[in-house]
Order: structure tokens, then sequence, then C-alpha cells
């Protein structure tokens, strides 16, 4: 090839490439024919041909696209929709040369796209990606249930074994209990998510250890001490040694050998670092009445959670009747593995799934009512389109390819903040949903986002098709002037509306979860000043101290703290305020038979006697515990004011007995006060809770909570410090007062807030903009009406009020009905809402009031506008 | 089919008085029509070929597939339909008019412009 011929080929990409593809060849054969002759030869010639050559492809182009000849049917008829193509070519060209509506179209689309699949990117990856086990759909948790309480509860030992030895139902039935183990001689004492397991856990779930074993029948028979590290401890304590295996490390105190160390990723139950083996429960008793343990089974192949369920209904009424006094009323629930994984989120994620749902049918009616408004004043164009001979489905095809070519930008540009906002939850919501991790930006993204951004353009691209728009247009050019502005502003009007409506719903939900939220923070704990409150986690060995040489123990480490400046008393609890859990069992009173089913079960809490004066809980009746009870033999409880009520209602139970949990394995203890309620699950309301002193009850993890004066920061670090000069092998947690601890239990509502609140405050900003949008138009519309009617004589703030009137009209009732959408689908929000009802008249009259005042301010601009119309200059036009 | 009732342009009309003699290819119709008009006129491929597509699209003239040239990538051969000899009658009777009404109002016709 010539450099001549290169240049001419170079020249020819100016064309549309259906000129190309269809003349390019023989342009350029013209080319070579032309270089022969006598009249382009030499210096001049060439001079001569290259400008000339140059003049017709650029004039060509330029025609091209002045006059764009779309390829008629009967041009393309060797290849059937080549026409189709022709139309994409021109719409994208049409699209590039309006750039302030496509920008606004674009950045409109991506917002909804890029909301809707940010919510997806985190759906696919928490609710819908299958657990990362060999055949997840086998998997089920099993938990024993009583009738007529509501709540779950954990499995006893020995019902495991009964339910094991059925053949035809599990394949594998693991049982793991939550436990907790201090890790010593490596760095600074830590304290690990330990889970004791079973030895078919691994087998249930399908794993395989990356080095070593797992642990064997014979660790859990014997008192073998085994380990099995997890990746993420082996890496970061034992530098990722493979010799680690068959060495020992201590594990509270005692040595564990290590036996295996777990894939990357692994660390199920729920955030586990390191599995032990479960010691079985021996005592006969205890194997039916403690429910510590959880199951989690593998399904036979084809068997599904009801079957399963079917199978197992027998077994439990088997158990009823064998062990009366404990398994009466008890029954067990099979549940698909991954709803127990992820069921505490699904409601709030599918909430704001919904939401950005709306979000997106928002932006694409702003997008709607764009390409309306372009539509109309397109119409002439339309027309003399059609009067050439493009036939209406022709032009049809060039609506939806403009559609389709905004959606494909705005999908590009939504997942690009997908990618962005998929990134920004996965940093922020670590532990606060599940499978966090899991969430990436895969092919199922995509694929979602490319099918919003085309159900888009079909929504879109079909509203001004319905709206008889093309029909119309061939009248338009003889008249010259558009006669359907009128019917477009009407249409437009009700698009706005219904968006306004939308994202008054959407802010309606944010503005009842924001209240939520604000009383969640604000629940009365019942400890008084809780900003004074400083409180760490620890674990303090006991080593070979006797019961009552730990709790000197303990006394002394909160001596210790007593003795630093601003410390003014300090004590140490098993479960703290914002800690929901303990040990929870059904009550009993000697002396007076109680109807356990009837009542809710007791929880348990083992404290130092400084407890009740350090969180300011004054005492209603009695006393708290003195030294004197400490060192008698007689055991003594305290009861806080809920417990006094449910079980004594109408009387006192000072002096009456109660039997310590049987956990506690203690007799009789006698009630010597009452105290007052503390929450500890912030949404629930305080439950009954027996305190125990800790002498009688030894338990190593503790939480310290000390009462400071003055500023409560350089106390915790003065107190994370006392606390580890104490004793080096102490794992101590950093010291938070109760106040974050608090605010941290809120962390998956402040979640669910923030993005319900960012979706609303963007539908309610896009509704805007298409208010501002529909009366903008309307004022240039209308621009004639306007100079007549102040030629007339209409001062300047009629003219404002008319437009201003237009607003508030389209506000009221987007108000309305988005009010009564709101109401009508109150009953979806209900369970992520805390002492706020669906309907709460603050947050309706707020968001009402919210959203007319931003439809009357969206029309303040055009109104102004309105009022500078020229008169004369208005009545010129046309 | 569409009613014809774009105009002419100048290239247009000379394509369908070069086709009226006999079915020529491209390159063809472009050295013929140098040819007549003269005085070093060159008439550019880009210009050639978008006149000819659009008086494919109007149906005024056709492609002669059958015809095979010797040199395939001189491309595809053009002959004129009834269609198009009778939008050149009328072209030619327009212009004929054109030239009649300027003659008797004594108007000096200006060179056309090329």
């Amino acid at each position: 090839m010539s450099p001549g011929e290169r240049v001419y080929r170079t020249i020819l990409r100016l064309l549309p490439g259906w000129f190309r593809e269809r003349y390019g060849e023989q342009m350029v054969e013209a080319y070579r024919l032309d270089r022969t002759r006598d009249r382009f030869r030499g210096p001049a010639g060439r001079v001569r041909f290259w400008s000339h050559a140059v003049r017709d492809i650029l004039g060509t182009a330029t025609r091209e696209i002045r006059d764009p000849s779309p390829v008629a049917a009967h041009v393309g008829r060797g290849r059937p929709g080549f026409w189709i193509v022709a139309e994409a070519r021109h719409a994208a060209r049409g699209l590039w040369r309006a750039k302030r509506f496509s920008t606004l179209a674009t950045v409109t689309l991506a917002l909804g796209i890029g909301a809707v699949t940010t919510v997806f990117t985190v759906v696919d990856g928490v609710l819908l990606a299958p657990l990362p086990y060999p055949h997840p759909e086998e998997l089920v948790r099993v938990w024993e249930r009583e009738r007529d309480n509501p709540d779950a509860r954990m499995v006893a030992y020995g019902n495991w074994a009964d339910l094991r030895s059925e053949a035809n139902v599990f394949q594998e039935l693991g049982i793991w209990a939550f436990a907790a183990h201090t890790l010593t001689g490596r760095g600074e004492a830590v304290r690990l998510r330990s889970r004791e397991v079973s030895a078919n856990f691994a087998r249930v779930l399908g794993v395989q250890p990356l080095l070593g074993r797992w642990i064997s029948p014979q660790d859990t028979r014997g008192d073998a001490r085994t380990a099995v590290l997890g990746n993420a401890l082996w890496r970061s304590r034992f530098a990722g040694d493979p010799g680690i295996l068959g060495h020992t490390i201590q594990l509270e105190g005692e040595p564990h050998t290590v036996v295996g160390v777990m894939p990357p990723g692994f660390d199920y139950p729920s955030g586990g670092e390191l599995w032990v083996p479960l010691a079985p429960v021996t005592d006969p008793v205890g194997a039916r009445r403690w429910h510590r343990h959880n199951m989690v089974g593998r399904l036979e192949p084809g068997l599904d959670a009801s079957a399963a369920q079917r199978r197992v209904d027998p077994i439990a009424r088997r158990l009823e009747r064998a062990y009366p006094d404990d398994d009466a009323g008890n029954f067990f629930e099979i549940q698909p593995l991954r709803d127990s994984v992820v069921g505490s989120v699904r409601q709030g994620l599918t909430i704001l799934f919904a939401a950005c749902g709306v979000l997106l049918l928002i932006a694409c009616v702003n997008l709607a009512s764009l390409l309306l408004a372009r539509a109309t004043s397109r119409e002439r164009e339309f027309a003399t389109r059609s009067a050439l001979g493009a036939s209406r489905t022709q032009l049809g095809w060039f609506l939806a390819w403009e559609s389709l070519l905004l959606g494909g930008v705005g999908a590009a540009l939504g997942l690009a903040l997908a990618a962005w906002g998929a990134a920004v939850v996965r940093r922020s919501a670590a532990g606060i949903i599940p499978r966090v991790d899991r969430i990436e930006v895969g092919l199922p993204v995509f694929a979602f986002a490319a099918l919003a951004a085309l159900a888009c353009a079909l929504i879109v691209s079909l509203a001004p098709l319905l709206g008889g728009r093309l029909s119309r247009a061939s009248l338009t050019l003889r008249q010259g002037r558009s006669s359907s502005a009128l019917g477009t502003v009407r249409q437009r009007r009700r698009l706005v509306v219904a968006q306004l409506s939308l994202a008054v719903v959407l802010v309606v939900g944010a503005g009842l979860l924001l209240k939520s939220l604000a009383h969640l923070g604000s629940v009365d704990t019942g400890v008084r000043d809780e900003r004074s409150i400083v409180t760490l986690d620890v674990r303090v060995p006991a080593g070979d101290r006797d019961d009552r040489a730990y709790a000197l123990h303990v006394r002394d480490l909160l001596g210790a703290f007593e003795a630093e400046p601003n410390v003014e008393r300090a004590a140490a609890v098993l479960t703290g305020p914002a800690d929901p859990g303990g040990w929870f069992n059904s009550l009993t009173i000697r002396d007076r038979p109680v109807p356990t089913a009837e009542l809710p079960p007791i929880g348990y809490n083992i404290v130092t006697p400084g407890y009740f004066e350090t969180m300011g809980l004054a005492l209603r009746e009695g006393r708290g515990f003195e030294d004197a009870d400490l060192a008698s033999d007689e055991d003594v409880v305290v009861l806080n004011r809920t417990a006094a009520e449910r079980f004594w209602p109408g009387e006192s139970p000072l002096g009456h007995q109660i039997l310590g949990a049987p956990e506690l394995d203690r007799g009789w203890a006698r009630v010597i006060g009452v105290v007052d309620d503390i929450r500890q699950d912030l949404s629930e309301p305080p439950h009954p809770e027996a305190f125990v002193p800790l002498e009688q009850e030894p338990v190593s993890g503790l939480v310290l909570v000390a009462r400071v004066a003055g500023e409560p920061d350089p106390a915790a670090r003065a107190l994370e410090r006392v606390a580890r000069e104490f004793d080096a092998d102490m794992p101590v947690s950093d010291a938070v007062t109760l106040r974050e601890r608090i605010g941290a239990t809120l962390s998956r509502p402040r979640f669910n807030t923030i993005l319900m609140s960012v979706f609303a405050g963007v539908a309610l900003l896009l509704a805007c903009v298409g208010v501002y949008g529909v009366l903008s138009y309307t004022v240039a519309q209308r621009r004639r009406e306007f100079g007549i009617r102040m030629a007339v004589g209409a001062d300047r703030r009629s003219v404002l009020g008319f437009v201003l009137r237009d607003a508030a009209t389209i506000g009221l009732v987007a108000t309305l009905v988005g009010l009564g959408g709101a109401v009508a689908l109150s009953r979806l929000i209900r369970g992520l809402l805390f002492e706020v009802g669906p309907l709460d008249p603050g947050v309706i009259g707020t968001v009402g009031a919210l959203a007319f005042g931003v439809a009357v301010l969206a029309g303040v601009v055009p109104a102004w506008s309105a009022t500078s119309v020229d008169p004369v200059a208005a009545l010129r036009e046309e | 089919m569409p009613a014809d009732d774009g105009r002419l342009s100048n290239v247009m009309t000379e394509i369908l008085i070069t086709l009226s003699g006999e079915p020529l290819h491209g390159y063809a119709i472009k050295l013929d029509i140098e040819d007549r008009i003269g005085d070093g006129y060159a008439l550019g491929s880009g210009s050639l070929y978008q006149a000819l597509q659009r008086l494919e699209r109007r149906g005024l003239i056709a492609e002669v597939p059958e015809l095979v040239t010797d040199d395939a990538r001189r491309g595809r051969t053009y002959r004129i339909e009834t269609a198009g000899t009778q939008r050149l009658r009328d072209e030619l009777e327009r212009m004929d008019r054109v030239l009649a009404d300027a003659r008797r109002n004594d108007i000096r016709i200006a060179e056309r412009a090329s």
C-alpha cells in the first residue's frame, strides 16, 4: 500500500461506517485510478488532488451529518436490520450535540443505577451467594424451641445424641459451643474467639484443614488438649510457620497441642479463630437441662428443611415423653444454614433494596420527563424526517436507541459508582453485617446493572411512544408551531407528581428510621451518667487460687483501679449493660411452684459488691452485698426490679429462697435486696435478672467497670495500663466509655439509617430537579402568555404567584399521594423501628412540610424568570 | 415508497444524465461527468457515491448486479430506472422553464456555479 493510499484511507475514516463499508473499496480504487491521470501528475497536480480530495471527503461527511441519509429499507435490502444500526449512529450524534441534556440524563441515571447496584452488590454477596461449602443447600441449623415461647434457644447436649442417631435425617450432625480462650506466651496475652466443636464438625461443613488434621473423636472423648488454628491467627501469631504442628501453645494457662491449621476464609461459626474439642456433658441431668450448645447438620441428599422438620418432629415428641421434666413443650426447628447466617440482616437489606428500586424509578421518571421535553422541541425534526420517508418504526428505533445509549453510559457510570459504594460498604460494614468480605463487583453485578439500565431504557422510551407523540408529529411541519406542548406539560406534570410522591415515601422511611435510631440512642439504660463509666473486658487467670482467693484477687485488681486518681469506684460484672446475653434459666422458688412455661426465664449475672454503687443503681428494697454475706456459708442474691415484680407481683421477694441456676450448681440462695433495672439489650425492655456475688460463682471472663471523675479518656488509658501491669498474662481489651459501648451496639440500625437517608436525600434531590425542570419548561412555553399578561397590566407579583401556585399544587398533590403511599407501605418497615409507630405523626408531618417546601422552592427560579419576561420581546417572537 | 419530493443536487442531475445513456460503474460515471463539464472539473469520490446512494434510495437508479465487470473492485454498475428517467425529464423541463423565465425577464444568466 502506497503512503498516499494509506493517507487516503485515513481520511475516509471521517465518513460514517456504513458509507465506508459500502463504498470505501470503490473509493480507494478510484483514488488509484485518479493518481495515474495526467491532471494529477507532478507536485502541482499532487497538491491539487489532495486539496480536492480533502474538501470532497469533508464535504461528504458534513452533508451526512447535516442531512443524514438514514439508509432506507431498500438500500439495506441485502442486510435486514441494517438501518437500525444507522439509527443508532444518528441517535449518538444527536445526544453528543445536546450536551446539557445528555449530561443531566446520564448523571440522573448513574445515580439511580449506582445506588441500586451498590445495594445489589451487598445483597448478592451477603444474601444470595451460596455458603462457601460443598452442597451448601444440605446444611442446616437445628434449634430447640418451647411452645409458647417465641425465641429459639440453644440445644442440650443429650438431645444431640438422640437426633444424631436418627439415620434418615442427617448425613452428619455436629455440635458446637461459643467459647473464648486466652492465648499467652506469644506476645501480649490475647483473648481468642474460640469454638468448642465435635469431631464431625468439619465433616458436616465439608472443609479440610490446610495443614495437619481436624479434631479427632479421641480428642473429644478424653482430656486430650488439642487445638486447630484459624488461618488469620496462624499467620499473625505464629508467622505462618507450618512447623507449629505438634507443638504446644498455652491456652487458658494450659498446654494444648496444635494439630491443624484451617484454610484462609474459614471462620465458621461467625468469626471463629480457634477450634478446640468439645468436652461431653457427662452429668445425665445437665445433659438434658443445660441449653448451651448449637447444632449444625448436613441433611441426607434430596431432603429439604421442611421434609427434615417432619422427620424430627416425632423425635421431639418421643423426647417429651422420655424427659417430661426438661423437654415438655420442647420441639426442634430446622433452619437452612444460610438463613441463620444472614437472617438477621435480611429485612434491613430487603428494605434498602426496595428503597433503591424506588430511587431508580424516580431517576427513570426524571429521564422520561427530560426526553419528553426534548421530544416536543424536536417535533419539527421528526416531522421532517417522517416527511422524508422515515417510517414510524424507524423513528421508534431512533428513540429507543437514544434511551439505550443514555442507559449504557448511565449504567457504566453507575457501575463505577457501585464499585466505589461497595468498597465503602465493605470497609464500613465489617462486623455489622455478616459475610461482608464476600461483597464484590462480579459478573452478576454487571448483569444486574445492565438489566437495570435496559429496564430504564425500556420504561423511558415507551413513555413518548405511548403518548401518541409520533402520530401527531407529522402534523407539526405544516403548523409550524408545536401543537402538543400543552399535552406534554400535562404529561410531565403527572410524571413529576409521581416522582415527588415516590421520594416522599422514601423520606418518610428515612425519617422513621432516624427517629427510631435517636430513640435507641437515648434509651435510659438505668445507669447514672453513662459518660463517666469506663469499661474494659478482661479475663482474669485464676491460676491455682481457690474460689475465695480468686475473688480476692479480682478485688485486688479493683483496688488498684480505685487507687488511681479520678477513679471513684470500680467493680466487675459478667455481662454489663449493652451486652445482650448471659446465663438464662427458668427460676425455681423454694416452697412455691412457678409454672415455668408462663414466666420468662431469669438471667443470672455475677458481680462484685461495688457494682450497684458504681453504676448508680438505687436499692428499691433490702440491701446490697456486704462483706459479712461473702464470709457466711449462706448464698444470697439480689434481684432487679423487673424480676421482683414478675415473680412476686404485689409482694416482697425479700427472704424468699431461689435456686441458683443449674449451671451454677449451688443450693438455695436467699433474696436480700432489689435494685433498679439496667437494660442490657437496648431495643428490649429490661429482663428479670438475679445478681450473684463473684465469691459464690467465680468466673474469669469479666467486664471491669469504673466510675471516673472528669475526662473519661485519660482515665481509660490509665486503667488499661494498670490492668496490664497487674498481670502481664491477662488479656485486656481497649477501655471505652459505657456510652461508646452502647453506641457500638447501634451500628447496624445506624448502617441501615445512613444508607436509607442517603437514598432518600438523592431521591428528593432528583424529584426537586424534576419539579424545577417541568416548571422552567412551562414558563418557557408560556413566555408569550406572560408577556401578554404583563403588557395588559399584570404586575410581577401576580406572575410570580401564578408560577409558585403551580409549584404548590404539584407539591401538595405529591405530598398527599406520597404520604398515602407511605401509610400503605408502613407494614414493611415496622420490624426495623424502635418505639416509633410506622405512622408517627411527627415524622409524617415533618416530611409533608419538607416535600411541600422543596416543591415550592424548586419553583422559585422559574417563577423569577417568568417575571423577567420582556413583554415586547415575547410578543415579537414568531 | 415515499413520494420523491426532494430536490436533485447538481451532481445527482449529472449522474442521471450520464446514466440515461447506458449502465455504468462508479468510476466511469465520474469520468463521464468530468469530461462533459470540462474546465478541469473534478468530481470527488465522496460526493459521487453519496449522490449515487441517495438516488438509489429514492429509487431513481438501481444496481445491475448481474452485469459482471472486468474488475470487481470497480464495484457495482448502475442503471437508470423509469422513475429516474421521469425525474430527469421533469428536472430538465424545470431548468428550461427557469431559463425561459430568466430570458423573458431579460435577466442575464450568471454562469452556473459548480
